[in-house]
Formats: C-alpha cells, sequence, structure tokens
C-alpha cells in the first residue's frame, strides 16, 4: 500500500514557545543555548538569527561575533514537554500512529486514512490550521512516502504552509536540495566534508558511488547513499511507555543553597512517596535529574537495595544521588524525579534483614502520615527537612 | 601595657584564609593597648618584611611566625632568635617542597630556635618525649578548649591562650567563608565546618580573652612571658649577595676590576682622564658596599647570549658597560651612576637583562645548573584578587551562571580597583540604564571587600635571587607550577629583606633582531656586528624614525609613541639641532599615563617654543629636557636642588613616587618638599607647579639610563626596518606578541611595498620568511597544524629536496589527513596543483588515508582503490573562507576589499589623505586595528584607537561623549563607518569620532 506519512515542525519550537511566554523576542535573533558559557553550543535559532549566520552546533562565542545583537535563552524543557503534550493531544485526532522525534517535530502515519480523512495534504492543510489557531504555534507541514521525504519536504519551506510530494517522485525532489537536508549531514559535516570536497547538493552525492562514499563517510556511507536516493524504509514508531511515577519542580527562586535544594527534594521524594503507596507500588530505581540556570542538565540514577516506597528511605537515596548529580556551584532551575521498574508492593518480610525497608515504626508512622494528609490535604503535615529553615 | 599577647593571628597573607591586612590587625592591636604582636600565617612568611615595617609604623613589637598546617596536623611555630627563624624557613620550605613531609617528624628536626603551640596529641607527645621546653599546649575559646587544658594538663605542658585570630570584627566572617568557598572551589551552603575558621576566632581584646579563661589565667600569663622571649628588634636591612664561585670579598673585588678595565679596553680603545675617574668612582662605591660578587654573578649571566639588553638603572653604571652588561655609553649620554647606586642607599639596586624570549629559560637552565636550588630561587609574584577577578569569584560562589557572570565582567577594565568597583560600576557608561539585580548588588558589595587577600604564588617573570649558602634559611621556598623553586616573597618584599635580585627577562624584539640579522646574513652575506653597530649613522634609520613609521620597532611602535614620534619630528624647523637618540631617550620616557600636558608642552618646546625654566635652580637638572621632567632620576634631583634633600632622601621619593601604596609616606614628603623649598625662598607657587610634575610620574616611568637601553634595542630594530624591510616584517610576526596581530603587520608591509606570499609547501618555513621584496607565509599561521607534522614535513624537504608533486608528498610524508586536509586548504599546493584543484587534493588525502589503515590493519582482503571523483573547483567565497579559517586571517586581499562596493557608495576620505580634511568633518572607512581606553582628568573613560583602511593606518579619538554613546560598538574584526572632525596637532592628523556605525 502506498504510504502516506506526514511531518509536523515548528521551527525553532524553544523560540516559538518563549515568543509565546514573552511577545518582546519576536523578530529579533534569539537563540538557545545549554549552559551560557562562551563554549557552550547553540541548540536552537530563530530565523532572524540564522540570517545572520548563527545555526545550531555553534559556539556561543561563534554566535556572537556572528551576530552581536543575539539574545540568547536558556533552555526550558518543561515548557517544551508541555508545548508537544498539547500538539501530540492535537495529532491523535487524526491518527493514532505518531512518533515525536525532538522539540516541536513529529511524523504521522496516515496510510490507510484517505478514505477516513481525504488526502494527506487536506489533512496536513486542517492540522496547520489547528495548531495556528489552537496554540499560536506557526508550523510547516510535510507530507510524502516515506518519514525522510516528509521530514525535508517540511523542512524546505521558507514560511508556514503545507508541502506535498508525489509519491515516486521524491528523488527528482531532493535531488537539487542542498545536502544539509539529509539526516546526519549536521553543521560539522556539512562544513568539513561537504564543503571541502565541494559537494553540495544531494544529487551529487546520488552520484558518487558507495565506495567513493566510504572513503569521506566510513560506515555512514550506505545510509547517506540510501538517503540521497530518496529511500527510507523506517516506520512511524510511537514511543513506548512504561509504567513510572514521575515529579518535577522549577524552583521559585534559582538557588545553589543546599538547603533549600534538599528540603525542595524532600517535598519531590513526599510526592513520589505518596504516589507509589497510593498504587500500591514500590520502585526499584531513583532517577534524579537537577536543571542548572544555565540549561546544563545533570542526571543520575540508582538501583535501590530493596523496591522502596518509604518517604524516609526514598529520601536517603534521593539525597545521595543529588550530591552526585549537583557538583557545580550554578544555581538550580528546577529538579525532576523518576521512581521507575515499578513492582507490585509487597506484603511479605525480608529475609536478610540488612537489606530490609522501613521498620516497622516507621513504616506505622509512615500510614498515621499518609491518613492524616488523605483527610487534611497534602500540606496538612511535612518532613521538617521538607521546610527550607 | 596588655598582659596578653596575640601570638596567633592570621592577616590576608595567609592564603585564601586570611581576610584582613596587616595595617586594620596592627591598628586593632595597637588600639587595644598591645605591646607585641605575633604574625603567624598558614604555611608561610608570606608577608613577614611588610609586617615587621607595618608593627613597627604602628608601635608594635613584632614577632615572627606561621601556622603549619598539613593533612590533618597543624601547630603554630614562633621564632625566638634568628636560628629559630632559618629552621621556620626550611621548616616551611620542607612542607612545600618534600613529598614525604610529616610534620611531627619536621617539627622534631627543626624545633631548635622555636616555640611550638599546638592542640594536636599526637604532635605534641613524641615532641615532648623529645625534649619538654618550648612547647605549649594551645586554648582557644571556641576550639575543644577543655579538651586541650585537660591534654596540657596530662601532659604537664603550659597552656597558651590564643584565639587563633582571622577575624576582626563579625563582618569579616562571611568575608572569610566566601574566600574559603572560593579556595575550595565550592559554595557557602557546602563549607563544612573544619574548612573554615570559627566565626568566634576574633581579635580580642585582653579583658575579653581574660574572660575565657578565668580557670586558667596561665595561659594568658605564657603569652606574655612567649613574646618576651621572642625576638623582636628583626632586622632584614642587611643585603644578601650572591657569592661568586668561591672567591671572598677582596678576591672577588680584584677579578671584577680586571675585567672591568678589560673592558674598557674592548669598548673604548683605550682610557682617558673621565672614564678612569668615573670608572675609580664607580669601583669605590661597588667595593665599599661589596657589590663585586653581584656584578660578577650577573656578568656570568649576561654572557650566555650573544644579544642582551641591559636595562633599569644598572645601564648607568660604567662597569657594567665595561663588563658587557649594559651597552649604552654612561659617558657618552650623561647617564647619573647615583641612580643606580650612591653611599647613602641601603636597599639593594638590581639589575635587569633581557634576552630573546625564546632563550629566557635556557638561561635560568644555566643559572639553575650553576647555583643549584640550594642557592637559587625565583621571586614570586604573590597573586590576590583584582577588581575582575575579584568579582567573578565571588558571583560563581552564588551560583550565578558564567554567562550572566561574563556579561559583567566583561565591561569591567582590568585596572578597577576592588574597593572601587561598585562605584566605577554605578558610573560607566557600559552600564548605563542597567540595574543591576540584588544578588549583583550582593556580589559587588562582597567582591569589593576581597583586596589584597593572597590566593596564590606566581613566578615573577624573571627574578631570580642568589644566595651565597642556603636559600631556605633566609625565606621559605615553594615549587612553583613550573617546577621551579620561587620564594615567598614578591620583589618589594625580597628587596626589603636585602635579597637581591637578578631580573632575567625574555623580550621578543632580541629576537626579532637576532632573527633578521641570521636571515639577512643568509640572504645577502652582509653579517652585522652586534657590538659594534652604530645603526643612528644610517640615514634611512634616522629618516625612519623621524617619521614615525616605527611598527614593529621595539617600545616605540604603539600609536602613541608613533604619534609623539611624528609631533616632535614632521616640519620641526629645529630637526638638525635635536640629537636624534637624546630626543629618542626623552620619547621613550616621557609616554606615561599621567603626563599628557607635559608631552604637549615638550614637543612646543622642542620644536622651538621660548621657554624659562621652572626655577634657577633647576636649570643644571632639567635643561637636557627642555626644562620638563622626564626621567625618574630628575626626581632626585629636583628635590637636591630646590628642597635640600640629600642623595637618598631623593631617591627615596622617587621610589614611592612610583609605587603604588604612597599613602602617609607621601604626605611626609611632600611636606618635607615644600619646607625645604620655601627656606630657598622658592614661591609656593612654583613649588606647586614642579610638584604636579613631579606627581606625573606616578603609575610607571623610567630613569634615563632605562630610556637609553631600550633606545638603543629600538635604533637596531629601526635600522633592520628601514634597510631589510622584508626579514624584519616576517621577524616581526614570526616572534609574535607584538603590540599588534598579524594582519597589522601585513597591512604595514604592503604599505612598505612588500610583496606577501602565500604559504607554499616547497618554499615556506615554519616561521615566516623574508627575502628581498617578499614576505612568505609560514607553516606557524596555519591554525590548528600539528607542529610535529610540520618538522616533519620540513625535515623531509631539507633532506629529500622539494616535493615535486602532491602524490610523492603523501608518499614521502608521514601526515594525519587532519593536517593534510589543513596544508591544502591553506593553499600550500597551490603551487604544485593550482587552486583549482584543492577539492580533488582532498579526496586523494581520503584516498590515501583509506589504503594506509587497511595496510597497517593487515588485512587479508585488501580493498580496491574506487576511482576518485572530479570534483568541481572551489568558488571565490569558499576560498576565502578557507583562508580565515585557516590561516586566521584574509591573506589574499584587505579585509575590507570584500566590501568594495559598499565602500565605493558611501566616497570615504582615504585615510593617507587624513592631513588635507584637517577642521573638517568627513566620513572615513576603518578596520579596527588596536584600541587603548584611558580615562580623561575627570575621570571619564574614553579610548584611542588605531583603525586602517587600504591606503594607510590612522588614529581616532573617542572623547568621553563619543566613547559613552558608542562604546558598546567597539569591538575587534569589524568594518567600521567613522564620521567626525579632523584635528591636526604638530602636523599630525587624527579623526575625532562624531559617529560609528558597522558597514556589514
Amino acid at each position: 500500500m502506498e504510504r502516506d506519512i506526514l511531518h509536523l515542525a515548528i521551527p525553532a519550537f524553544p523560540i516559538a514557545l518563549a515568543r509565546i511566554d514573552d511577545p518582546a523576542l519576536r523578530e529579533r535573533p534569539v537563540a538557545v543555548a545549554a549552559g551560557a558559557s562562551e563554549r557552550a553550543v547553540i541548540q536552537s535559532a530563530s530565523a532572524e538569527a540564522r540570517a545572520e549566520g548563527v545555526c545550531e552546533g555553534l559556539s556561543v562565542r561563534h554566535a556572537r561575533g556572528l551576530c552581536p545583537a543575539l539574545t540568547l535563552l536558556p533552555p526550558q524543557p518543561h515548557r517544551i514537554h508541555q508545548g508537544m503534550q498539547a500538539l501530540l493531544k492535537m495529532t491523535a485526532a487524526y491518527s493514532p500512529v505518531s512518533e515525536p522525534v525532538s522539540g516541536g517535530q513529529l511524523f504521522l502515519d496516515l496510510t490507510g486514512c484517505r478514505r477516513l480523512l481525504g488526502p494527506g495534504r487536506d489533512v496536513a492543510a486542517r492540522l496547520d490550521r489547528e495548531i495556528a489557531s489552537g496554540l499560536r504555534l506557526q508550523g510547516q507541514v510535510g507530507v510524502a512516502g516515506n518519514k525522510l521525504v516528509s521530514r525535508i519536504a517540511a523542512g524546505c519551506l521558507d514560511k508556514p504552509g503545507v508541502c506535498d510530494v508525489l509519491r515516486g517522485a521524491e528523488y527528482p525532489f531532493i535531488g537539487p536540495l542542498p545536502v544539509s537536508v539529509l539526516p546526519g549531514v549536521g553543521e560539522a559535516r556539512r562544513q568539513v566534508l561537504m564543503q571541502d570536497l565541494n559537494l553540495r547538493r544531494v544529487e551529487e552525492i546520488a552520484a558518487l558511488s558507495q565506495n567513493q562514499l566510504r572513503l569521506a563517510f566510513g560506515p555512514f556511507a550506505p545510509l547517506l547513499h540510501q538517503r540521497a536516493r530518496g529511500v527510507d524504509p523506517s516506520p512511524v514508531q510511537p514511543p513506548k511507555r512504561t509504567p513510572q511515577i514521575l515529579e518535577e519542580s522549577f524552583l521559585v527562586r534559582e538557588e545553589n543553597d543546599d538547603n533549600l535544594l534538599l528540603a525542595e527534594l524532600c517535598r519531590l521524594v513526599e510526592s513520589c512517596g505518596l504516589r507509589l503507596r497510593q498504587s500500591e507500588r514500590e520502585t526499584e530505581r531513583l532517577t534524579l535529574t537537577i536543571i542548572y540556570t544555565d540549561g546544563a542538565v545533570e542526571k543520575r540514577s540508582s538501583f535501590l537495595p530493596v523496591p522502596l516506597n518509604h518517604d524516609l528511605l526514598l529520601y536517603e537515596a534521593a539525597e545521595e544521588l543529588f550530591f552526585q548529580a549537583c557538583v557545580r556551584r550554578v544555581r538550580l532551575r528546577g529538579m525532576r524525579l523518576l521512581c521507575d521498574r515499578l513492582t507490585l508492593e509487597s506484603g511479605q518480610a525480608c529475609l536478610f534483614p540488612l537489606v530490609s525497608g522501613p521498620s516497622p515504626k516507621q513504616a506505622a508512622l509512615q500510614e498515621v502520615l499518609d491518613r492524616l494528609r488523605g483527610r487534611y490535604g497534602r500540606e496538612a503535615v511535612r518532613w521538617g527537612r521538607a521546610l527550607a529553615l | 601595657m596588655s598582659g596578653f599577647v596575640h601570638l596567633h593571628v592570621h592577616s590576608c597573607f595567609s592564603p585564601q584564609w586570611g581576610v584582613r591586612s596587616l595595617e586594620d590587625i596592627c591598628a586593632a592591636a595597637r588600639e587595644m593597648g598591645m605591646e607585641y604582636l605575633a604574625l603567624t600565617d598558614r604555611n608561610g612568611l608570606y608577608g613577614i618584611p611588610r609586617f615587621l615595617e607595618t608593627a613597627r609604623e604602628f608601635g608594635l613589637k613584632p614577632l615572627i611566625g606561621a601556622e603549619a598546617v598539613h593533612q590533618k596536623r597543624r601547630a603554630v611555630l614562633l621564632v625566638r632568635n634568628p636560628e629559630g627563624y632559618a629552621n621556620l624557613c626550611r621548616l616551611i620550605s620542607d612542607l612545600h617542597c618534600s613529598r614525604d613531609f610529616d610534620l611531627a617528624k619536621a617539627l622534631s628536626a627543626y624545633r631548635r630556635g622555636l616555640f611550638i603551640v599546638s592542640d594536636d596529641e599526637d604532635l605534641l607527645r613524641p615532641l615532648a618525649r623529645q625534649c619538654r621546653g618550648n612547647i605549649y599546649v594551645e586554648l582557644s575559646p571556641g576550639h575543644r578548649m577543655h579538651r586541650a587544658l585537660a591534654l596540657s594538663r596530662e601532659m604537664k605542658l603550659p597552656p597558651l591562650a590564643t584565639s587563633r585570630a582571622v577575624l576582626l570584627d563579625e563582618n569579616d566572617w562571611e568575608l572569610h567563608r566566601v574566600l574559603r568557598a572560593i579556595a575550595l572551589n565550592s559554595k557557602l551552603s557546602r563549607l563544612a565546618p573544619q574548612e573554615t575558621a570559627c566565626e568566634g576566632d576574633l581579635l580580642l581584646c585582653e579583658k575579653r580573652m581574660a574572660d575565657y579563661f578565668p580557670h586558667c589565667p596561665e595561659a594568658v600569663e605564657n603569652s606574655l612571658h612567649i613574646a618576651r622571649s621572642c625576638q623582636s628588634d628583626w632586622d632584614f636591612s642587611q643585603t644578601v649577595f650572591p657569592a661568586f664561585r668561591s672567591l671572598n670579598g677582596d678576591e672577588a673585588f680584584r677579578e671584577l676590576e680586571r675585567r672591568a678595565r678589560q673592558g674598557i679596553t674592548w669598548r673604548y680603545g683605550k682610557t682617558n682622564a673621565a672614564i678612569e675617574k668615573r670608572l675609580g668612582k664607580e669601583l669605590g662605591i661597588i667595593g665599599d658596599k661589596g657589590f663585586a660578587h653581584y656584578f660578577l654573578v650577573v656578568e656570568e649571566i649576561a654572557k650566555q647570549s650573544p644579544r642582551t639588553c641591559g636595562r633599569g638603572s644598572a645601564a648607568a653604571s660604567l662597569v657594567a658597560y665595561a663588563l658587557g652588561i649594559t651597552h649604552v655609553d654612561p659617558i657618552r649620554h650623561n647617564l647619573f651612576f647615583e641612580r643606580f647606586l650612591n653611599p647613602g642607599r641601603t636597599d639593594p639596586p638590581d639589575i635587569d637583562i633581557d634576552f630573546p624570549w625564546d632563550e629566557r629559560d635556557a638561561i635560568l637552565d644555566f643559572a639553575f645548573g650553576r647555583y643549584g636550588a640550594r642557592r637559587a630561587a625565583m621571586v614570586a609574584n604573590q597573586i590576590g584578587f583584582k577588581g575582575r577577578s575579584a568579582l567573578r569569584e565571588v558571583a560563581k560562589v552564588f551560583g550565578i551562571p558564567d554567562g550572566e557572570i561574563k556579561k559583567v565582567t566583561e565591561r569591567i577594565s582590568g585596572y578597577w580597583h576592588a574597593e572601587r568597583m561598585a562605584d566605577a560600576v554605578a558610573r560607566h557608561p557600559l552600564f548605563r540604564e542597567e540595574q543591576l539585580s540584588d544578588d549583583w548588588q550582593e556580589v559587588l558589595r562582597l567582591a569589593q571587600r576581597l583586596n589584597g587577600q593572597l590566593r596564590h604564588l606566581s613566578l615573577h617573570c624573571g627574578g631570580l635571587v642568589v644566595v651565597p649558602d642556603e636559600i631556605c634559611a633566609f625565606v621559605p621556598v615553594e615549587i612553583s607550577a613550573k617546577g621551579l623553586p620561587v620564594i615567598q616573597w614578591e620583589k618589594d618584599q625580597a628587596e626589603a629583606a636585602g635579597l637581591v635580585k637578578i631580573d632575567i627577562l625574555g623580550n621578543r624584539s632580541l629576537a626579532v633582531i637576532r632573527d633578521t640579522l641570521a636571515a639577512v646574513e643568509k640572504n645577502t652575506g652582509i653579517v652585522i656586528d652586534y657590538a659594534s653597530w652604530r645603526p643612528l649613522e644610517d640615514i634611512k634609520t634616522r629618516r625612519l624614525l623621524c617619521s614615525g613609521e616605527t611598527m614593529g620597532c621595539f617600545y616605540i611602535e604603539s600609536p602613541a609613541t608613533r604619534q609623539l614620534l611624528k609631533r616632535m619630528w614632521l616640519g620641526n624647523p629645529r630637526a638638525r639641532e635635536c640629537n636624534l637618540f637624546e630626543h629618542l631617550v626623552m620619547a621613550s620616557s616621557i609616554i606615561r599615563p599621567a603626563a599628557n600636558t607635559f608631552i604637549r608642552e615638550f614637543i612646543g618646546r622642542m620644536r622651538g617654543k621660548p621657554w624659562l625654566p621652572l626655577h634657577p635652580l633647576l636649570k643644571d637638572v632639567l635643561d637636557e629636557t627642555y626644562g620638563i621632567a622626564v626621567y625618574q632620576e630628575q626626581i632626585t634631583r629636583m628635590a637636591m636642588a630646590l628642597a635640600n634633600f640629600s642623595a637618598f632622601e631623593g631617591d627615596q621619593l622617587r621610589k614611592i613616587i612610583s609605587k603604588k601604596h604612597k599613602g602617609k609616606k607621601l604626605a611626609d614628603f611632600r611636606k618635607k618638599f615644600f619646607t625645604g623649598g620655601l627656606e630657598n625662598h622658592i614661591s609656593e607657587k612654583t613649588l606647586e607647579k614642579i610638584w604636579d610634575q613631579i606627581l606625573s610620574f606616578g603609575g610607571y616611568s623610567f630613569c634615563k639610563p632605562h630610556s637609553a637601553s631600550y633606545a638603543l634595542v629600538s635604533c637596531k630594530s629601526a635600522c633592520l626596518k628601514a634597510n631589510h624591510p622584508a626579514e624584519f616584517m616576517a621577524a616581526v610576526i614570526s616572534n609574535q606578541g607584538g603590540f599588534y596581530s598579524p594582519l597589522a603587520y601585513l597591512s604595514e608591509a604592503r604599505r612598505m611595498g612588500l610583496r606577501v606570499l602565500p604559504p607554499d609547501i616547497n618554499e615556506s618555513d615554519y616561521p615566516y620568511a623574508g627575502k628581498e621584496k617578499d614576505i612568505r607565509v609560514g607553516l606557524m599561521q596555519i591554525q590548528g597544524l600539528n607542529r610535529r607534522a610540520a618538522d616533519d614535513l620540513l625535515e623531509e624537504r631539507r633532506e629529500h629536496g622539494p616535493f615535486p608533486g602532491f602524490a610523492d608528498f603523501l608518499q614521502r610524508v608521514k601526515i594525519d589527513a587532519a593536517d593534510a586536509g589543513l596544508l591544502i586548504k591553506a593553499g600550500c599546493f597551490d603551487g604544485l596543483a593550482g587552486m583549482k584543484k584543492r577539492p580533488a587534493l582532498l579526496w586523494q588525502v581520503l584516498a590515501f588515508q583509506m589504503e594506509r589503515r587497511t595496510c597497517e590493519s593487515h588485512s587479508l582482503f585488501q580493498k580496491a582503490r574506487p576511482v576518485l571523483p572530479s570534483p568541481a573547483p572551489y568558488d571565490r567565497q569558499t576560498v576565502l573562507r578557507q583562508e580565515v579559517e585557516t590561516l586566521g586571517m584574509l591573506l589574499s586581499c584587505h579585509p575590507l576589499e570584500l566590501y568594495r562596493d559598499r565602500i565605493h557608495r558611501l566616497k570615504p576620505v582615504p585615510a593617507r589623505e587624513l592631513r588635507r580634511w584637517t577642521g573638517r568633518n568627513i566620513t572615513l572607512i576603518g578596520w579596527w586595528v588596536t584600541g587603548k581606553t584611558v580615562q580623561d582628568k575627570n575621570g571619564r573613560p574614553m579610548e584611542f584607537v588605531s583603525f586602517e583602511d587600504t591606503t594607510a593606518i590612522f588614529d581616532v579619538t573617542f572623547f568621553p561623549n563619543a566613547y559613552a554613546r558608542f562604546c558598546r560598538k567597539l569591538c575587534r574584526h569589524k568594518p567600521y563607518i567613522l564620521k567626525g572632525r579632523v584635528e591636526e596637532e604638530f602636523g599630525v592628523a587624527t579623526l575625532n569620532a562624531e559617529w560609528v556605525r558597522f558597514l556589514d
């Protein structure tokens, strides 16, 4: 059956979201860089910044040299997460098979939906309008017979709209385009190899043999050759879901005081612990992610000796993770605590007391606390260490 | 008199621990009525010479000590006598230098002459077993005092009360914690208690101390007992000379005299009465002061290189000239010997010698090889916080991200003092319309208190100290990052402690001269003898110096000096009467920060403006410099002539003026100057004028011998530039570190009519090379090229001849693909294969690399080499981009050429025609070359910037208003449109900027 793959892309998604929050950023060169040091790498650049030569992968120093008026924003992972969820919710009405790629981009498999929804380009146009009116975001949509070409088609548009590539015309469509449209040819490969070797258009790559390409690209050559011919057999794969409990917190005021940060961590542990106990589950693994003010992210995980859902024991493990992860002096913007590898709560006591869970007294206290919270609200009673004193 | 003495006190010389300055601590101790005060900084005697001076100023008897802290052991050591001082120095040196240092063992070995104070049982027990004398148990409030008291009673060792004073008041605690967080690369909330002092470690008064010890009054009394037993009348003023070989004083003097007389014959051919008189006088003073060893040691070091520049006041010495240490004839140029040595001078003068920068390490190796690390060590720089670093470090402690810190600190000048930073930030135009957040206000508040606290030592750029026997007995020694021994004192304290310093400095221009002479000899066969060279006898050199076209010439290449030379000589009706060398010496000296008004007057007088001496008594002193004080020693002579100063007092005044911390001493000298002047019936108004001139020597200034030494090197550089421009400019760029970027020097070379040739695989050496009218770019300019790869290919070319083709190159040189790619993109193979083949060559490199990899892996199945593609040649944009990428600059054309069409539309005035537009408003196009921010007399910032277009280099002044408006736009590597008014002074035109924009 002929495939209909739709690719939706919101150009410079983090910046598009930031512009919803702060309209003053519109029509100005803006970029996002994690860790605002001079060596930090640009993650996203607005069209205005791109016009000045700024692009992803450049160092902040280089970018500032190219565009002195550049406004740099730190990454806002939580906003991106929210934005992506909103996009997925909107596209779910068209097809259940969707694959979020990265910030602001997703594939939608419309194969077999023509009679239900109409031709792919009509679906794309409808979706584009809905996103513009519902989310105030301007999207570019590509429709083609595979993921590669639909993605390139969406990227070809210089303004919001829809680009539909006729089935069978994939190679003639991408042939005259610059090599940078091919996935896997990032700024570094384009600069170092494509410009040095004077290979500028996709058709020039397609014209080379795999052996020739292998000289320059090594094991990547066969894939590059295939892509240059517009071939991509990969399916649209929805993300796999695993049971997990995630709590995150973004601080009211960015902070590097351990006392305040540990208090916040304790609140996260309390919330996770409560949800675990409510669902009668225990976690085998804790993952703590801390987000620095400059956008840098640090993540640490640890397997617990036994599955747990007790606040104090979870906190001990989380505190250890905190000191492993938070090694810089830079202030934190937020923290995320993930409990996964969930198991059902076991009523049986452990055979080996050295690696046991909470003591009977601790368990009883936790139970009473949960009851109090259930009756009077979560804030009614807290662990002292959750209060930043 | 107080019955308690503070015997455990930390000043800001406790690295990354102490907070308060010696002045603050001494003042506080004095206020408490203390008679004695000990300084016991951590693991060092970093501030002892200064402490001795400061304590005496405050009427305190200084006691020397240190707190030795190693791993988890600590003890306070107080010096009883000179033997104890030497032992303390040895112990601290071991602590820093010995890998297997053990404090207990070291104390046991070096305890003679020391009081040992500690509350560490493991340390005290073995020491007490060895001998119970002079050991005390330290009892300090807040430091487990009761346990210490129990230990004292159990071991029957006397107790001693201390407060472990680090803080003077409660506010210091916060600063101490910030310092600790900086030191430990930590944040305030993560500092462990044992990593900081306690909040109560204050300099307490006797009563408060006594209140802590009602149960043990003898602990307080013991402090006075110890203080009285320690030596407090320390005298560090005795000069410590190096010893030359194993000669005694008389033998060394006779050897010096013999060599000096030999040198006189070498320098002058035959002697005369003037020489004999001067030689006799100098040798007399040298002999009296025991300086013979020092001269012989310096001579021996100087002889290690044929091209040196002995400078500083030593250049006034005929003996130094005869020994070949200095190269300017002090008799011919009337150099004032008393500036170097005089009978009243008590402090040791030092001799500075410049060596070619790349020979300096070998010279130091020689010195250490000759005298050994036991006798020789480098002088330290004591690194503290400056305005910018203080702000950055405190902000990091507060968790502010780097990017945000940089946004603030990049607008802060490196010259801003920490204590005045908040004020400077509030006033500076770069911070206009910007309200710093509360966090930043807090950071600023703390950062401005970080002033003078010692962070760590670094190596002084060249100061070497040699002593007759063991340096560790004079001062503690550490090991620098470079592996050289370094004393704990910086040059001023080393001098105050009588250690004679030999400055062995690196000078790039001497290397430029060396390389140029070698190239000239190679290219033309002309050999110039460095010692007998008389550069000013060459007319082209004289013309070049008078024209101010001295870019690349040592010490006279800055825009300010070039402008000064032009103003002095262009159209000067008195040019023939003025001695060029003497005026060059004056020019080198008068360029100093606070002398702008005097420079204008100086040029006017030189060009014939009538003038009268400020006072007839100054006629002899200032006549040679048109009645204006130009040289440092003129301060001494003016004070002697007008206000009855002795030579020693005059010299002290000179030293205080040129130092940063003048304070009260300057006020005392001013009073003496005015009193002496009034006694000589000189009006107060005249004295005020003269005093203003004296004050203009603040910051930095030079003595005539120093400037004369430099001027001689300047003349030699100018001679080479005038006669062998290609070789000279190539050497200037190759030795790097000049005032300008390579692009600016290449532009200058083009303006001189030289051709700049791109790098070539068969023609280029590693450095730039000049010959006739061509400068060939060297492989050193290729950014990222592995030095070893460059050396390999040059070696191969030397051994087996040039490369006939690219394939031959690949076969003969084992080079990494990345390096080969750089060579191709830099155009090194354009001569062999043509520019159009560059992409094809890169394919060849890839194929060759694959073949080599396959060979090296000994694969069973050899892959056949595919047919290589034939890519199209690069377009011009790509070629230019590759030029910038590989060479760091545009070589094939001036960057402004890229904007030719836009420039044409703007119709700017070419820079070489600037003078024709004097008094008119014009538009210029400029590429930023260099800039200097200064302050006007009202303290407002302004900037002098040099730009160049394709015709000339020109200077633009951004006066405070223009600077405030455009300072945020002034950055490098941009094409500028500049509008403003052309001003001319003494025949030199400059642009006063009124409007600025970028061309792109």
